[in-house]
């Protein structure tokens, strides 16, 4: 039997690797996919604490996660494919009309 | 299980839910619906605001203890459900004179309103987090909705990333509150008084905190908000200031008084202190208006979170006034800035809403002016306007709670504020006209007006009278 | 516990060696004699057109999207299927009228979709 402990710093390793991501990435898609990941560590963390605890309240709170997850994607690709048809690029230090 | 009965008690709930499904439907079953479907949302959120008015002093917690109502929500979705009415007549002539009359613009209003009401209703954190996400990625949507014009899909862009950036935050910090009580309900995890000691339970809820915290715009989490309302579209831009931040703090303003732990007070001071700093001194310096009003609205964060400090029965009093003030004044001037937007030419960028342009606006349209002066007089905090007694209920809260430092701060910083908007006043009535005077167009039959008339009523009425608020919502005296 | 990873460990050791060995070994001792035709992309023996980073049309966008909002709906099918089986008569009825509600809604959005056009090809 592994410890839960085990489990929470995976999750965490692997949702400090998605800020840092968001934080240094330069490419919208690829800040996205590092948000994703953050989801992702933060489901883990969900299932595991269920796991442990014998209550299926965190699993169904991951599905929901999920879902949410799914409907973000499909928004955020819109808005950058809409971004993309008026500026030809995603790298978001192009990305910079709206300043003070 | 859930019971019949307990559907009737959300009947406000599901009339949102079911029309911001139908009008999808409609949408593709008529050709032109656009008018059927204003006329039909318009009918919804005022069977949604009657019906509210039902259930005040019936505390209770249903659907498999899911959702509570209770005075507080209640106030909160009925301010909410006024806000989205005057953004939704506003939007008609608005999406028109953008080229982007659509129908679906009305149901992502309605979703994003369901998900504001389920927020405030919620007395778990799973209903939270759907209520925020529904209402978010609405939001999302409704700031990009100008898809042809860059600055719009760039605000969309930068709400999104950042957004779905503190989403995740805020799941973290729900991760932890349910590894620690082993539960998502709020009545349980705050019943047991020993885990609000726990640091894990503390970085848990400071995470929960400090992801509202930036969907309300207080002072670390602010900088995205002058930019999402530049580029979002002028009504849209209205209701994230006001409906949004308005279901962000009555989420969590519970929470906080729940949580309740004095060491965090402090940090809450600072945050209003700094909040009302930064929005008042760097609006000082705009040269367009949207960005102004946004500024603003990091000020009126800052004044709400005075009230947020101060933690005591007096709070939620003027934390409701401020709010539903904030909802006439700032929703009624983002719409008179969108109504005196010029028509959609197909460029990239919004025209007409540089400060320059309402120089002599006073001789220009008179009527439109004096409107927009109520609307700055209530926001500088001027006595006969709601604003006033807003502002005034709130630094009262902070008094009450022995932070005198703080209600004077906030009274100083105020002062900052009335400056900027004093500064619009006198360029709309005594400063000569950089347009050419016949350039002016506009008919009192643009939605707009009927709008700015419902919030010009709504700031005068609860300026004159403060009492008429807390009897119409069953507020008891302290 | 960590001691039940060790044979783990050696077999990847192993599979790495492995790999990297072979690969290796074959471009030390075997002949290198390139050509023209050699090193050209091989694409079923057309001559390759442009660059590997094409744009696609935002048709391929919209069926993905809406497979995944559509596919990830499911997951909330899965445990209602598991435990509608062990409820009694009145929770059954229940829980029927329950995931059928849930299903409207999904078949509203599917409605929307196709009269919208967003699954038409041309």
């Amino acid at each position: 039997m592994i410890e839960i402990n085990y489990y929470l710093i995976v999750s965490a390793i692997l949702f400090c690797t998605g800020v840092i991501g968001v934080l240094v990435r330069r490419n919208a898609i690829v800040i996205f996919m590092c948000i994703e990941l953050m989801l992702n560590a933060i489901n883990l963390t969900f299932v595991a604490f269920s796991s442990f605890m014998g209550n299926v309240n965190g699993q169904i709170f991951v599905f929901i996660v999920m879902t949410v997850a799914a409907a973000e994607a499909a928004v955020g690709l819109a808005i950058v494919i809409a971004l993309f048809r008026n500026k030809e690029s995603v790298n978001i230090d192009e990305i910079n009309i709206l300043k003070w | 299980m859930i019971q019949i009965k307990d559907l009737l008690e959300v009947l406000p709930l599901l009339i949102i839910a079911f029309s911001a499904i139908f009008i999808l439907l409609l949408e593709v079953s008529i050709k032109k619906s656009e008018t059927v479907i204003f006329g039909f949302s318009l009918i919804a959120i005022l069977a949604a605001i009657a019906t509210s008015f039902n259930y005040f002093n019936k505390e209770m917690i249903i659907f498999n203890q899911f959702l509570r109502i209770s005075n507080a929500s209640l106030t909160f979705s009925v301010i909410i459900l006024i806000s989205m009415l005057i953004t939704v007549i506003a939007s008609k002539s608005y999406i028109e004179k953008e080229n982007v009359n659509f129908g679906e613009y009305y149901s992502m209003l309605l979703f994003a309103l369901m998900g504001m009401m389920l927020m405030i209703f919620a007395n778990d954190i799973l209903i939270i987090f759907i209520g925020l996400e529904l209402m978010s990625v609405c939001f999302y949507v409704l700031a990009g909705f100008l898809r042809l014009r860059q600055k719009s899909n760039e605000s969309a862009l930068k709400y999104f990333l950042l957004g779905a950036f503190m989403t995740g935050f805020i799941l973290y910090g729900i991760a932890l509150i349910y590894g620690i009580t082993g539960t998502t309900n709020l009545t349980l995890i705050f019943s047991d008084a020993k885990v609000l000691t726990n640091y894990v339970f503390i970085i848990g809820t400071a995470l929960l905190i400090i992801g509202f915290m930036f969907k309300i715009g207080v002072f670390p989490f602010h900088m995205w908000i002058p930019d999402v309302y530049d580029g979002a579209p002028t009504v849209v831009s209205g209701m994230l200031s006001t409906a949004g931040k308005i279901a962000a703090v009555g989420t969590i303003l519970p929470i906080i008084l729940a949580v309740n732990i004095l060491n965090f007070k402090i940090i809450f001071s600072v945050a209003a202190v700094a909040t009302m700093l930064y929005g008042n001194v760097i609006a000082l310096a705009q040269t367009n208006i949207k960005r102004l009003l946004a500024y603003s609205s990091i000020a009126s964060a800052g004044y709400i979170f005075v009230g947020v400090a101060s933690m005591n029965e007096f709070a939620l009093r003027g934390i409701a006034y401020y709010l539903i003030a904030y909802t006439f004044m700032q929703l009624g001037a983002f719409i008179i800035v969108a109504m005196l937007e010029k028509k959609d030419d197909g460029s990239r960028d919004y025209k007409n809403v540089d400060l320059d342009f309402y120089k002599g606006l006073g001789k220009r349209n008179p009527v439109i002016a004096t409107f927009m002066t109520f609307f700055l007089f209530s926001l500088a905090g001027i006595p006969p306007f709601a604003g006033f007694w807003g502002k005034y209920y709130l630094f009262f809260a902070a008094i009450k709670s022995n932070q005198i430092w703080l209600a004077v701060v906030a009274i100083l910083l105020s002062l900052i504020g009335v400056y900027y908007y004093l500064k619009i006043i006198v360029y709309m009535w005594f400063s000569e006209s950089l347009e050419p005077v016949s350039e002016e167009k506009f008919s009192f039959s643009d939605t707009g007006f009927a709008a700015t008339v419902l919030a010009v009523i709504g700031t005068i009425l609860f300026g004159v009278d403060p009492n008429l608020f807390f009897s119409l919502f069953k507020f008891v005296t302290p | 516990m960590l001691e039940s990873y060790i044979p783990i460990i050696i077999i990847l050791i192993i599979s790495v060696l492995f790999a990297v060995v072979n690969v290796n070994l074959s471009s030390l001792l075997g002949p290198s004699r390139p050509n023209k035709e050699k090193l050209s992309t091989y694409e079923s023996g057309i001559e390759p057109v442009g660059t590997a980073h094409e744009r696609f049309s935002v048709k391929f966008y919209m069926v993905a999207v809406l497979f995944i909002l559509f596919d990830i709906e499911v997951v909330f099918l899965y445990p209602w299927a598991v435990s509608f089986i062990g409820l009694d008569q009145l929770k059954m009825m229940y829980s029927f009228i329950s995931v059928s509600v849930f299903i409207i809604i999904l078949l509203v959005g599917y409605i929307y979709v196709i009269r919208k056009g967003a699954l038409n090809w041309d």
